[in-house]
């Protein structure tokens, strides 16, 4: 479980330094996270850890345990994955990365930022 | 102007093509196919062939097998029947219409979807190779619709009204359109259709085109003579838009229509989108979705495998990662690979479909690809539903058309064979399958029906160690079927299997049921000993082991009595009681069973007659008198016959009587005789047996009354009648009567032809009977008052005077060597 968190966080940092914190070259959306919690965890205790990094629910999904968090004003989505990454109880935290069709004939990007 | 000519083609030959119904069993009506057994002789073939009135069509003597004509008034099953019953027939079975393989829908652009029939034709400026297609008309010869699959398509939304789509939207069946209402508490109001993630609200229309060209792939409404046909041409699209007008969308938009389709029961998601960021929420989302997942591969013409896409190269079980091949089955040169994260190709380059506006245009990409195995995932599942995602998929994946071009590129080596795979989704075996005998030539068989998809069960026989032959072809879900065309005492052996129109189900597990034997007919018991009843009967059935005799006496119920050995057809019941009727049924044995009972058969075996007596009268008349001892009888038999010849019955007598007069009889002649009882069910014990013998001249007095003959003149002389009258039902009914007759008759001719020949002892004999003829008379009508008012003494008394006085002359004229006058 510890590796594909791995894997996101280099990516994520990669994808950091590639960008070179320049906002408008993000592929996430900036501001949101998508989180996941151990199981077991309760609900309290969920909320209380949003409440103490001033963030709050704004979509959850139960059936797989995410939700995706709107972050306090002013901390990015990096920021953000380190807060939650720093917390035993999360099992998983990642940007809410955007998407593109694929049809090279429209033009669109098909893959998500390096 | 290529492609419209062909267009005009091609829709002039589907005006003249129609669409064949793929789930039913044609046949010819009137024509059967017989397999004969080597070295049947002519004589038999003909003898078979008659029973169904056939004339010869055509013969395969290579094979064996021979078409016939039948009887055009008898349906095509029971003409089969009939010939798998009789002798040399290995087989028979219908005539089928055999479709031809290709099913042309009237979509009036069918022309230029090149990926579903690729005729070499040129499309979109570009020519095509002819077969580098997916196979799609011979797959619709085995289904054509899906209508009861839910295909999600998440992407930019869907063109609802359009007119080659809007028929084919799925409709949220828990959602009433435009109350304003969350009908079914999902927390989406009026969501009819879908959902539009995007922009959070219930209109998921496109304003893309991208979701409305995936959705015409998958299914555009088919054989409608509009626009395009879709891989399905009836399904149920999902429309989940979870990418703005720019193509753009969030992996949160995608899990949440995933988690959408999920909820809503989708069978199927098409994926036309990816990216290289790896994301775990969206994973546990797919993994979440117990359907088929289509990704497409990417369109950035690298190797998955080492530039990994997603969702394409999640290891999720139920992803189907495509890559697009072009009108000539080469990999599109934008298309990502990779024999890890890509499963197949499918067509992906000039694709013509639906977009918004209700127009259509042709597009290029894996986006095009996939929606292609996204139309075939939905036949398979509506082929056979209970298929799981895992099936489906390995059916899918296992019959691609392997392509060197694909060769490396992808994991398969091959392109999408959407009739491949079809054929490959058989239905479920029935289980279950149990057999009884309902009756010597009826066996009931019951099974359990596993598939929903299935078009027809079919029924197989056979007996002994021979070979199954299809006994009957039977409709879609069937779960029984009488066999009425089995033999007595006969084992045989069933199976059954599902079929559809790709393939057939296992075999179920065999059951083997042997008839009972057929029942004996025409039972009779009969008397046959004075303590004993004999049954007969018929033997109807070739194969019994046995027959178990039941008896019964009155209304008590039926017991076994014995059994006998095979083909045995009688039986002697002995040791029983007179007097007693015996009810006999009598049924075969076998090793299937036991046959019904034969109808019931009684006999009572009646009390012999005891005390025959019989008694000389005249020269040509015996009287016999015996007891009846039987409540029973119908009558009574009297035998006679004359010194050691046989015995010949004389005559018959009403039941009851106890008493005869022979008459005609040779004088001086010894006559024996004896009585039996008559019956229904036979006749009793003769009685002991008893003789007599006829007087060796005539008494002259006629009706065997001497005296009184002689006295009045004739023998029909009223007074003699009632004196004959009174011997007959009073005296020789009983013994001491029978023994005064007897005496009479020894004594009285010699004194009646004497008082005949002498007027004065007429009259004085006249005179002394006329007492007696009173009493007669009086005791006729009323014993009882007769005995009462002359205690038998004024009867007596003359008569014995008379017949003492006669005998002491006798004896004086014997002694003086003289009889009397």
């Amino acid at each position: 479980m510890h590796a594909p968190i791995a894997v996101l966080a280099l990516t994520f940092a990669l994808v950091m330094v590639g960008c070179g914190g320049a906002a408008q070259a993000t592929n996430y959306v900036e501001g949101e996270l998508l989180v996941k919690f151990r199981a077991g965890v309760s609900e309290e205790r969920m909320a209380e850890i949003h409440r103490m990094l001033g963030n709050r629910i704004a979509e959850s999904w139960p059936g797989i345990r995410w939700y995706r968090v709107l972050l306090k004003e002013g901390v990015t989505a990096p920021e953000g994955v380190q807060q939650y990454r720093s917390l035993n109880e999360v099992e998983d935290v990642e940007p809410n990365f955007k998407a593109y069709l694929g049809t090279p004939s429209q033009g669109g990007p098909t893959q998500l930022p390096q | 102007m290529a492609s419209l000519a062909l267009a005009v083609a091609l829709s002039v030959l589907w005006l003249g093509s129609s669409v064949q119904a793929q789930s039913t069993l044609d046949y010819v009506p009137g024509e059967i196919l017989v397999k004969w057994a080597p070295g049947q002789v002519a004589s038999g073939v003909a003898m078979a062939r008659d029973h169904v009135a056939a004339l010869t069509l055509r013969n395969f003597p290579q094979i064996g097998w021979e078409h016939l004509q039948i009887d055009p008034t008898m349906n095509v099953q029971t003409a089969i029947q009939k010939m798998l019953q009789q002798p040399g027939v290995l087989a028979a079975e219908p005539n089928y219409i055999v479709h031809l393989f290709a099913t042309l829908p009237n979509d009036t652009s069918f022309g230029w979807q090149w990926a579903l029939n690729n005729t070499g034709q040129t499309v979109d400026g570009v020519a095509g190779t002819a077969g580098a297609d997916i196979s799609m008309t011979t797959a619709w010869d085995l289904r054509t619709t899906s209508p009861n699959i839910v295909v999600a398509v998440i992407d930019s939304g869907i063109t609802l009204n359009h007119t080659d789509l809007k028929s084919n939207l799925w409709v949220n069946p828990g959602e009433i359109p435009g109350n304003g209402i969350d009908d079914d508490g999902n927390g989406k109001i009026d969501d009819v259709n879908g959902w539009d993630f995007v922009n959070n609200d219930n209109d998921p229309s496109d304003d893309n085109n991208h979701g409305t060209h995936v959705s015409g792939i998958i299914g555009a409404k088919g054989n409608d003579a509009y626009g395009i046909a879709g891989v399905t041409w009836t399904v149920q699209l999902m429309a989940l838009k979870s990418f703005n007008s720019s193509g753009s969308g969030t992996t949160a938009n995608e899990i949440s229509a995933i988690q959408y389709a999920t909820a809503k029961g989708a069978h199927v998601i098409n994926a036309s989108w990816g990216g290289s960021g790896f994301s775990q929420a969206l994973k546990d989302a797919i993994d979440a979705f117990p359907g088929i997942f289509v990704a497409a591969a990417g369109n950035d013409g690298t190797n998955n495998d080492l530039t990994p896409q997603y969702p394409a190269c999640y290891t999720s079980a139920n992803i189907i990662a495509v890559a697009a091949t072009d009108q000539n089955d080469a990999l599109a040169s934008f298309s990502n690979f990779g024999t890890t994260c890509v499963d197949l190709a499918a067509p992906g380059v000039n694709i013509y479909s639906d977009i918004s506006g209700g127009s259509f245009a042709y597009m290029d990409g894996t986006s095009m690809a996939a929606p292609h195995v996204s139309g075939v995932a939905a036949l398979l599942k509506a082929q056979e539903s209970n298929r799981t995602t895992v099936e489906i998929r390995s059916a899918i994946l296992s019959n691609v058309d392997v392509k060197a071009s694909l060769s490396g590129k992808v994991a398969t080596g091959g392109r999408l064979n959407a009739r491949a795979a079809l054929a490959a989704i058989a239905p479920f075996a029935p289980t279950a399958l149990a057999g009884t005998a309902a009756g010597p030539t009826q066996i009931d068989l019951t099974w359990t029906d596993n598939s929903p998809g299935e078009t027809g069960n079919e029924v197989q026989r056979k007996t002994g160690s021979g070979d199954f032959a299809t006994l009957a072809s039977l409709a879609a879900n069937s779960t029984s079927y009488s066999d009425t065309t089995a033999v007595e005492a006969t084992t045989y052996t069933y199976r059954v299997r599902a079929i559809n129109s790709g393939a057939n189900s296992d075999f179920s597990s065999e059951v083997s049921v042997t008839t009972p034997p057929a029942a004996p007919s025409g039972l009779t018991a009969t008397t046959a000993s004075a303590s004993g009843i004999t049954l007969v009967w018929t033997d109807n059935s070739g194969g019994e082991t046995g027959y178990e005799i039941q008896r019964k006496t009155g209304t008590g119920a039926f017991a076994s009595v014995t059994t006998t050995a095979a083909n045995v057809t009688s039986y002697s019941d002995s040791g029983l009681a007179v007097e007693t009727t015996y009810t006999y049924r009598v049924r075969a044995t076998g090793s299937g069973g036991n046959s019904a009972f034969s109808a019931e058969a009684s006999a009572t075996i009646l009390a012999a007659p005891s005390g025959l007596t019989a008694i000389g009268l005249a020269a040509s008349d015996t009287i016999l008198a015996w007891t009846d001892n039987s409540g029973r009888e119908t009558g009574y038999e009297i035998q006679r016959k004359t010194g050691t010849g046989a015995f010949a019955t004389v005559t018959t007598t009403a039941a009851s009587v106890t008493s005869y007069s022979d008459s005609g009889l040779a004088a001086g002649t010894v006559y024996t005789y004896r009585v039996r009882a008559t019956g229904s069910g036979g006749n009793s014990a003769f009685s002991a047996e008893a003789s007599a013998t006829t007087l060796a001249v005539s008494s002259g007095g006629g009706g065997n009354c001497f005296i009184a003959t002689a006295a009045f003149g004739s023998p029909l002389a009223v007074e003699v009648q009632v004196l004959r009258e009174f011997r007959d039902r009073v005296l020789l009914p009983n013994a001491p009567g029978r023994g005064l007759v007897r005496a009479y008759y020894r004594h009285s001719p010699p004194l009646a032809h004497m008082i005949e020949r002498h007027e004065t002892l007429r009259a004085a004999t006249r005179g002394a009977l006329r007492p007696v003829l009173w009493w007669v008379s009086l005791a006729l009508a009323s014993p009882a008052l007769a005995l009462a008012l002359c205690g038998g003494t004024l009867v007596a008394g003359p008569i014995t005077t008379v017949l003492l006085l006669h005998a002491r002359r006798s004896r004086a004229a014997h002694r003086g060597g003289r009889r009397m006058p």
